[in-house]
């Protein structure tokens, strides 16, 4: 009887929950730089949110998943601090398969700057716009997930775009062809 | 009129109640530093949505995968379950030693060592999941050829795992997805949550903490350990350990 109630609990949890995994995939990449550990984040997330879901059902699940995915994401960074031997530093470089056409091959370079540009900005920057611009979450929301208050959101979200928009067309800009002066 | 414009801006392209908005647009047309915080702020947040990335089909299944066993364990304290490492690896510790003890080492031993202790598995475990080496000895063998897989080895290195003597070859494709490969003469302690692979004698599977482990037995005891299942799994066909 009870293990039937618990296969119930883990459909309803994976029926109410993986929708959002692409949601907390986009955050688990901006929280380790490698996808490998993104996905690791990830895992751990939903296994953190299964043990809470046996207790309590959350009102906003999106909002929730990622406010526990943004923990374990911060253990993880803790945990890789402390870390004395590390064999896997740096993130894999996003090069283009041999099955790209030109023009997908240019379009994944220029999406892989992109993304090194946002693993440029501070990191409240970055979390604040992941989760708003790229995980759709509305500025009030993104408060609640990171604790803090939405007009703070609103700023670092605004400087974020403006850095990233600063970073990447001060890379676009064609190297003068007359000497400096 | 004093304002800030980046504050202005950033509630402009964020949010904002209709009627503010329209008296903004309105201070647009004459505000040149509000205009161009909008600008930069519009161009970022354009930037920043070509970032968009979809998750890898496979973590969906990893996902089932790992609540479907969870959902095995008791739903025990009303406290928030703490999924801490050293937690992890006690809990596969814990198993892995009851293992050992209801069920005897079912098959030959390799080279007729003394079979490993039952906690190596969770070290290795750990291993994987911290992407460390056991060691910084130079391994006194090749490391296995994954290339067909796209596998490119990326370290390797002899040295103890929970007093054990192993050597461990990490691989990584193109893409990021990591490979362990750990080697011993000593044979690897079956877990009580492991599912036998049919065709070779010996090799079993198993899923902890989003790691899958395949162990083969053959002239070496042989652990491969990876987050992605299928390319374990592939790995594993390729070096006819299953």
């Amino acid at each position: 009887m009870q293990v039937s109630r618990r296969a119930d609990d883990h459909e309803d949890f994976l029926q109410a929950t993986l929708r959002h995994a692409d949601l907390l995939h986009a955050l688990a990449l901006r929280l380790a730089p490698h996808p490998a550990d993104a996905a690791d984040i990830v895992q751990e997330a939903y296994l953190r949110a299964y043990a809470a879901w046996r207790r309590r059902r959350p009102d906003d699940v999106g909002a929730w998943l990622a406010t526990i995915c943004l923990n374990v994401g911060r253990d993880e960074r803790r945990r890789h601090a402390r870390r004395s031997a590390a064999l896997y530093d740096g993130p894999v470089p996003d090069l283009p398969g041999r099955a790209d056409t030109a023009e997908a091959a240019l379009e994944r370079l220029g999406t892989s700057r992109i993304k090194a540009a946002l693993w440029a900005l501070p990191e409240a920057q970055r979390i604040a716009i992941t989760l708003v611009d790229l995980c759709g979450f509305t500025a009030a929301q993104a408060a609640a997930i990171t604790g803090a208050p939405r007009g703070t959101i609103l700023a670092r979200v605004h400087r974020g775009r403006k850095a990233l928009a600063l970073i990447l067309d001060d890379q676009r800009q064609p190297a003068s062809p007359w000497p400096p002066r | 009129m004093t304002h800030d414009p980046e504050q202005l801006a950033a509630a402009y392209l964020t949010t904002m109640r209709p009627r503010v908005r329209r008296r903004f647009e309105a201070h647009l047309l004459a505000c040149e530093p509000c205009w161009q915080e909008v600008l930069l702020g519009r161009r970022g947040r354009q930037l920043a949505e070509t970032a968009h990335d979809v998750a890898p089909a496979q973590l969906r299944e990893d996902i089932r995968a790992a609540v479907a066993a969870a959902a095995t364990q008791p739903a025990a304290s009303p406290r928030p379950l703490r999924r801490s490492l050293a937690a992890v690896a006690i809990a596969v510790a814990v198993l892995a030693g009851t293992a050992v003890l209801a069920r005897p080492w079912p098959h030959s031993r390799p080279g007729g060592a003394a079979a490993a202790p039952p906690s190596v598995m969770a070290a290795a475990v750990t291993s994987y999941r911290d992407g460390r080496l056991p060691g910084t000895a130079v391994p006194a063998e090749p490391a296995p050829e994954l290339t067909p897989l796209h596998l490119r080895l990326a370290g390797a290195a002899a040295g103890r795992l929970d007093g054990v003597a192993v050597t461990m070859f990490a691989y990584r494709t193109p893409t990021g997805a990591r490979l362990t490969i750990v080697r011993s003469s000593q044979p690897f302690p079956e877990a009580t949550q492991a599912r036998e692979l049919g065709g070779t004698e010996g090799a079993w599977t198993m899923r902890s903490s989003g790691v899958t482990v395949i162990c083969a037995q053959g002239t070496h005891a042989m652990l491969l350990l990876g987050s992605d299942a299928a390319l374990v799994r592939q790995a594993g066909a390729l070096l006819h350990a299953i």
